[in-house]
């Protein structure tokens, strides 16, 4: 029912009461219908009385859903087809009810009484099942098929759930529509605008609604920000009267917004390796924080492990460790020591139990030596190592190739030289590296710059 | 403290707890509530009333350079070629618009604008304008995130110290640093938590210590000032003829005296009393080691500066500065007086510059070698800006800018800020901020959002309701953050 007429917001503003008061025939019916069956046992005989008021209000509150179910009706963004449906449904259901009351207050004849029986039945499953198609206007078609299991789909002749895509791990492979577009499309804005429910005649559930757009203007307009009315309605400051989505759902994120942009102003492809575009700064930091992939605050630090054992954590406190977890929910570790002048030598093996959860190590200035480093080489959860001012060497660092998650290296003021990075250069995730002070050559810092140019290499200031 | 309760939270708490282990256990013991109560709060390891940060934090440290009087923005980094044209022209009402001036304008007939007499160029691969007083800082603006759009709500020196320090400009309320010791705990047990290093000399205008004040917190947690002279903690060594141990058990009798005080009056100042006597005594060891420079080596002192050298310098707190944030204090004051430039702004701003630049600079430079800017904010800013137009009268070669709440100019730099960014942006006058605006509670909100804390949730209750660093305001500047 599409009126472009203006429709007094009274209308609708009582029309959206629809979903409430449509819930107290549905009740109340309900209730008269088990009442009427059950009454027929000498045991339950005194509820009889009962069922012609309930059946009354039943029908009275029937009356007014439609009423209000009409009213909502103006508001648009519904699927013709399947409100007409809805709607005539309810209009006859409201009728059987009022016969149904009517027929228990008339003279009680016999074949009154096999025809109430008849009536009963209709009303139970005309009310389930207009009832139901009420709820796929309001949450969608798929709002109840969405998590079912897969056994109950092959029971009821659904296909199986669509394949997920498999989690991204890489960003290069994840693809730019199905895996970054699509999902944050499915996630803020299918609810409303699918084909059972398309607000604003917009469909956001599949690749060529999208770009077509719905009745405000085109969705996606190629390489053009501006004219494309998807990325339009999401970008407006929120107050903006044509904010999408609207008051009190959740907004797009910044990163997500971003990453829209990208889509767009790469062609908006239905497919594509995030790998074959040129995706730099903001955008490659966006892609990262949306598709989880961040090792800062990322997935890294996400891991999941036992808590640390308490009686090991005491000990190692009254020996001058620091140990704190990450952030509250996480049971990462955070381990540093701090330096003292005359302390005693402590061997870092007591660390040992705490070896899956060390995330963050600070053992700076501690007079470790190689061996030492056959410790830390073991803690694989490693995403900062920071073992400056130790005297290390290059055959040390051979223990530390096999720590993956390791982010950031701090190894300033140590005795590692030109051959020792050699052995670091399997580390795919280490990010910035600290070698101040080291016998590193400029030369070697050079090649490296060359061969990783996302490596970040500090070598401090000069006169070392 | 432990067996102390009201009656109130006795019975809430008993309440409360009954039902959670039920719930608890209802849900299985896989559940997550389950597995916390059965591993006892075992991983709130260390104390401080949060525990642990509310996410992973960036920062474990901050290093604050206030520039206290105020700063001229337009002779610093907020680049106005425009006002050159204006230049000795009344500023239009539309700018000035209903900001208010100080009382100490209100004499003035005519408020000529005035542009900035030094140069500016762009620096580094960000490309961010830093005046020429400033050449060593324009070295590192590719480390910095610079906010050309802060603004606060107060006029004058005192209360705007405050409202930047405290979040309230009536002094009273715990400084940022003392929230944070009172939130965090300590990751050096043998240093105070929170340490306060003023340049000597000062300026025109006093500071007052509450700027470091615990307010309502525990004093435990208030700002411990280090000396500006050449023994920054006075009677760091036992007196002639007081041994180690002796000085041991008498700290050991004195406290048990306290403890059993307590146990009759329940004073937690008293708690606090026994912790200062024990910070005292760690500290006859720790202090001399974490603030004695002599050992530095000359490129040290090059990098920031000879006048390093001198106790009590910008530039030797600097120093001291990097020294503290390597023994994990959490918190490190700086204050730096004298940026309050009414009249002769030309030669002050300049003076100001050169006993602050390079240190400044070199004290970036050296936490970056080391790898401790990874993991340490560093922040820049005085408590308000400077007034387009002159105060006084203008010459050739002389004028002065008034207090100046509407816009003024910070950085940041180091764990999780953006670094080569400059935020925000000013009108043509520097006069009114035209693009995010970052309020003083904005900042607030970040500084603690860096160190891993959801600033609505650090709170102490006193005087029947639960206050904050940022009262009822702030928000997180996410665009900041890297």
């Amino acid at each position: 029912m599409d009126h472009t007429t203006e429709v007094s917001d009274w209308i609708i503003f009582i029309g959206r009461f629809h979903p409430l008061i449509v819930h107290l025939p549905i009740g109340i019916i309900l209730a008269g219908i088990s009442m009427y069956f059950l009454a027929r046992k000498t045991k339950f005989s005194q509820l009889k009385g009962s069922v012609p008021f309930l059946l009354g209000a039943g029908a009275l509150s029937a009356v007014l859903s439609c009423v209000f179910g009409y009213m909502l009706s103006f508001q648009g963004g519904y699927g013709t087809e399947a409100l007409n449906a809805h709607l005539w449904m309810g209009i006859a259901l409201t009728i059987f009810a009022v016969l149904a009351f009517i027929s228990v207050v008339w003279k009680r004849t016999k074949r009154v009484v096999a025809l109430q029986s008849g009536l009963m039945v209709f009303l139970l499953v005309g009310l389930g099942y207009t009832g139901h198609m009420g709820g796929n206007l309001t949450h969608g078609a798929s709002y109840l098929t969405q998590y079912s299991p897969d056994p109950l789909r092959k029971l009821v002749g659904l296909p199986p759930k669509p394949e997920k895509r498999p989690p991204v791990t890489v960003l290069d492979s994840a693809d730019i529509f199905l895996d970054v577009v699509s999902p944050m499309l499915s996630d803020y804005c299918v609810s409303c605008h699918n084909p059972g429910k398309s607000k604003g005649d917009l469909v956001l559930s599949s690749y060529d609604r999208i770009i077509k757009g719905g009745e405000n203007g085109q969705g996606v307009v190629i390489g053009d920000l501006k004219e494309s009315e998807l990325y339009r309605r999401v970008s407006l400051p929120e107050h903006h009267d044509d904010f999408m989505p609207p008051d009190g759902k959740k907004p797009l994120s910044g990163e997500q917004i971003k990453l829209l942009e990208l889509w767009i102003m790469n062609g908006a492809p239905e497919k594509g390796q995030m790998g074959d575009f040129q995706i730099e700064g903001d955008y490659l930091s966006a892609a990262n924080k949306v598709l989880g992939l961040e090792g800062h605050g990322g997935n890294s630090l996400a891991r999941k492990v036992e808590p640390a054992d308490s009686l090991i954590v005491a000990s190692l406190n009254a020996k001058g460790y620091v140990i704190r977890t990450i952030s509250e929910g996480s049971y990462l570790l955070d381990v540093s020591f701090v330096a003292q002048k005359n302390m005693e030598n402590v061997s870092i093996e007591q660390l040992l139990p705490l070896k899956d959860q060390i995330v963050y190590l600070n053992l700076g200035n501690r007079n470790l030596g190689d061996k030492d480093l056959e410790v830390i080489g073991q803690f694989e959860n490693m995403v900062r190592l920071n073992i400056h001012s130790n005297p290390i060497t290059d055959e040390g660092l051979s223990f530390l190739a096999k720590l993956e998650n390791l982010e950031v290296l701090n190894l300033y003021g140590t005795q590692i030289g030109d051959n020792g990075l050699e052995r670091l250069e399997m580390l795919q995730k280490l990010n910035r590296i600290y070698l101040w002070n080291t016998q590193v050559t400029p030369e070697k810092v050079e090649n490296l710059k060359a061969k990783y140019p996302d490596l970040e290499i500090n070598i401090g200031e000069e006169a070392s | 403290m432990e067996f102390m309760e009201t009656r109130r939270g006795f019975l809430k708490k008993s309440a409360l707890g009954f039902g959670s282990v039920a719930l608890a256990s209802l849900m299985g013991p896989s559940s997550l509530y389950g597995n916390e109560l059965l591993g006892g709060g075992a991983q709130n390891l260390l104390g401080g009333y949060l525990g642990s940060t509310h996410f992973p934090a960036k920062a474990k440290r901050v290093i604050y350079l206030f520039q206290s009087g105020g700063p001229s923005q337009l002779e610093t980094f907020d680049y106005k070629p425009e006002l050159a044209k204006w230049h000795g022209k009344e500023i239009p009402p539309s700018v000035q618009g209903t900001q208010r001036n100080s009382g100490m304008v209100s004499s003035q007939s005519t408020f000529p604008l005035v542009k900035s007499i030094y140069d500016f160029k762009q620096y580094g691969q960000s490309g961010a304008w830093v005046s020429e007083i400033f050449p060593y800082t324009a070295q590192v603006v590719d480390d910095l995130c610079i906010i050309n759009s802060m603004r606060t709500d107060a006029i004058n020196h005192e209360p705007a110290v405050m409202f930047l320090q405290t979040g309230s400009q009536q002094s009273g309320r715990p400084s940022i640093g003392s929230w944070l010791s009172y939130g965090l705990a300590s990751d050096n047990k043998n240093l105070p938590n929170f340490v306060v290093l003023l340049s000597k000399g000062g300026g025109a205008q006093p500071l007052s210590s509450a700027a470091w004040g615990n307010g309502f917190l525990p004093s435990h947690h208030q700002g411990v000032q280090f000396r500006s002279g050449k023994d920054p903690v006075l009677y760091l060594n036992n007196p002639h003829g007081v041994h180690d141990e002796d000085r041991r058990r008498a700290l050991d009798y004195v406290s048990q005296l306290n403890n059993h005080q307590f146990d009759v009056w329940k004073d937690p100042e008293i708690q606090s009393k026994i912790n200062q006597y024990e910070m005292a005594y760690k500290m006859q060891n720790s202090v001399p080691d974490a603030v004695d420079t002599k050992e530095e080596p000359d490129y040290i002192y090059k990098l920031y500066g000879e006048d390093a050298k001198t106790p009590g310098t910008y530039a030797a707190n600097c120093l001291k500065a990097r020294r503290l944030a390597e023994r994990d204090v959490k918190f490190i004051q700086l204050y730096h007086m004298g940026w309050d430039q009414h009249g002769g702004l030309p030669g002050g701003i300049k003076k100001q510059a050169l006993g602050t630049d390079q240190a400044t600079a070199g004290l970036i430079k050296d936490l970056k070698q080391r790898g401790l800017l990874e993991d340490t904010l560093v922040v820049w800013g005085g408590e308000f800006g400077r007034t387009s137009f002159s105060q006084g009268r203008l010459t050739a070669d002389n004028y002065g800018r008034d207090h100046h709440p509407g816009c003024f100019t910070m950085w940041m730099a180091g764990a999780g800020v953006k670094a080569g960014m400059v935020y925000g942006k000013t009108d043509e006058f520097s006069y009114n901020v035209v693009q995010n605006e970052v309020h003083v509670h904005d900042f607030q909100a970040t500084l603690l959002h860096l160190l891993g804390i959801d600033h609505e949730r650090l709170t102490f209750k006193h005087q029947g309701r639960r206050y904050r660093l940022t009262d009822v305001h702030g928000h997180v500047v996410k665009d900041i953050l890297s």
